[in-house]
């Protein structure tokens, strides 16, 4: 679905330094996986995921959007079709005066006739459990509603990808758990591949697939429970694992045989309970 | 005590058909020293809260004693608590807009009315606080990463050493370690500079981690306080009213589920893990 080919991206900054964004990154997407990209604050996952629908083209090596090569210009609309984003900030990203019009922005801009467009902008709005609020102001919408109705946007499109940059840094626990189940229903009911860039562990460990980048290289890449054993290593790149995670490796440590993908709250309940029950005996 | 909110409520468009209450008889206070963690849903009242904290609204009733004196009522409430409490907004970064790092800084304190000198004087002193070395001083804060400039942001608050520290969600955005620098710096703040420091969060581990005590906010009203211990003894209502508690808690609590007993206010890996361990051990 997504391929990058010995990426290198540079920012030069006002004294003609150039910074290193993406040192030569390689790296290939299924169709219909679910994969999160970790990192540091300036690791380059940002940058990263732009260069995926082409908003960025690298200066060096290739990147491949559902086998076409982002740098050719004739690609672009066909390659923002079938890879939507969605940012940071929903407040930015919402346009239109209600939830229905803002859906419909990006198929107007495709020229989709009016028929069509209803039924997609429906679809779209019932496929994120925002079908009630079609009439309403953006503005009334909570942080997590807002977010749903920038996906519908995307899904609006019927995109065979969407790249999430950080979709719910600036939501409540609430709202980020209404966005996180929309994603995993997109990928898990429509297929959908999904990159998800997030500084949340407990929602990376919800993916098929982790890749951790450090200074602008991929430096892991591996299934969530395999990422997270590696508890020095997360550390050691400034990252988090998630706090069972931590504490069963605190027990590992001290001696304790636990064993498993250790990356939930129920799973490490049940391997605790499990310990605790053999002792009593 | 340094703060103390009596009864207080807001309504937002009072009287107008948008009317909309988002505070409801608030009580609470801060002593000298404390470091208060406020939390609940968007739209529970945490912002608006901080708000009147700092005067930038009056309340629609009730009173805010600052010191023992009731501000509340005066014409301007800026003009008391002005450089007293000092508030530092969500993505405090936007609105950074000087040539260099310390005329934004000094921005703050010239409102204050002194002298330029003075100004640059705790200016200095600020930067020094947030970690952010000489070299910084001409910079433009355009060019600054986005953990300098929320640092820069927030030295140009201290820099008018307001002896209460308000903060409207200061992790948002950062990442790990970023979060860990940043309350490391409140703490030295606390200890060199302010007095108190409150800060707003959605974060149960953040609030688990560096409050001391924590005021619970559900529908503008207040749902529980106390300190970090007798709050989360409650988790249960926490959870009730779909907040977030912190993973290591709901371990514990699912494990008291399966017919184990173990001290649920255990809020870190480390803590639940020693407890853990003694019960498979001892």
């Amino acid at each position: 679905m997504l391929k990058c080919e010995n990426v290198t991206f540079c920012y030069e900054s006002e004294e003609g330094e150039n910074r290193i964004i993406l040192d030569d990154v390689s790296l290939q997407i299924e169709k219909g996986s679910f994969v999160a990209v970790l990192g540091r604050n300036g690791s380059g996952k940002s940058t990263l995921a732009k260069h995926f629908n082409g908003v960025l083209v690298p200066q060096k090596g290739r990147v491949y959007a559902n086998g076409m090569p982002t740098d050719e210009e004739k690609n672009l609309f066909e390659i923002r079709r079938s890879v939507g984003m969605v940012f940071q900030n929903p407040d930015n990203q919402i346009v239109a005066t209600t939830v229905e019009e803002d859906v419909a922005f990006g198929l107007e801009n495709l020229g989709v006739p009016y028929e069509e467009m209803h039924k997609r902008v429906n679809e779209a709005l019932k496929s994120v459990g925002m079908y009630e609020y079609r009439h309403k102001e953006p503005h009334l919408l909570s942080g997590g509603q807002k977010q749903r109705v920038a996906i519908a946007g995307v899904i609006a499109m019927k995109p065979e990808c969407i790249i999430f940059d950080e979709p719910t840094a600036m939501l409540d626990p609430k709202g980020r758990k209404e966005v996180m189940e929309t994603i995993k229903k997109l990928n898990g009911e429509m297929g959908i591949t999904i990159v998800l860039i997030t500084h949340f562990m407990e929602e990376a460990a919800k993916s098929e697939r982790v890749i951790v980048m450090d200074k602008g290289k991929i430096v892991m890449d591996d299934k969530p429970g395999k990422v997270f054993s590696s508890v020095e290593e997360i550390t050691r790149l400034g990252l988090d694992v998630p706090a069972v995670t931590k504490l069963c490796n605190l027990l590992i440590k001290k001696g304790i045989d636990i064993r498993g993908e250790m990356l939930r709250t129920k799973e490490c309940a049940e391997a605790l309970d499990t310990l605790l029950r053999e002792r009593e005996c | 005590m340094l703060i103390e909110l009596i009864d207080v409520s807001y309504t937002y468009e009072n009287k107008a058909p948008h009317e909309r209450r988002a505070l409801n008889n608030v009580s609470f206070k801060v002593e000298k020293g404390e470091v208060w963690g406020i939390i609940g849903h968007t739209g529970s009242g945490k912002s608006t809260l901080t708000e009147i904290m700092s005067g930038l609204i009056k309340p629609s009733g009730g009173e805010v004693l600052l010191h023992g004196e009731d501000v509340s009522k005066l014409k301007n409430p800026m003009s008391k608590i002005k450089g007293k409490v000092g508030l530092v907004f969500q993505y405090p970064e936007h609105q950074l807009f000087e040539e260099t790092v310390l005329k934004d800084i000094c921005f703050g304190p010239s409102n204050l009315g002194l002298d330029e000198e003075e100004c640059i004087k705790r200016a200095k002193e600020a930067m020094e606080l947030v970690g952010l070395g000489e070299e910084y001083a001409t910079l433009s804060p355009f060019e600054l990463s986005g953990g300098e400039k929320r640092r820069v942001a927030i030295a140009g608050i201290i820099a008018m050493r307001p002896e209460i520290l308000v903060l409207d969600e200061p992790t948002a955005g950062l990442d790990p370690v970023g979060r860990d620098m940043l309350f490391k710096m409140l703490g030295d703040i606390k200890g060199k500079l302010c007095e108190s420091i409150v800060f707003v969060s959605h974060s149960m581990d953040d609030v688990a981690l560096y409050a001391d005590k924590v005021l619970v906010l559900n529908e503008g009203s207040v749902l529980m306080q106390g300190s970090v211990k007798e709050v989360f003894e409650r988790s249960g209502e926490l959870e009730a009213a779909g907040l977030d508690v912190p993973q290591v808690t709901r371990l514990l609590i699912r494990l008291n589920e399966m017919g184990h007993s173990f001290d649920k206010t255990l809020l870190t890996p480390e803590a639940a893990a020693d407890a853990i361990y003694e019960r498979l051990k001892g």
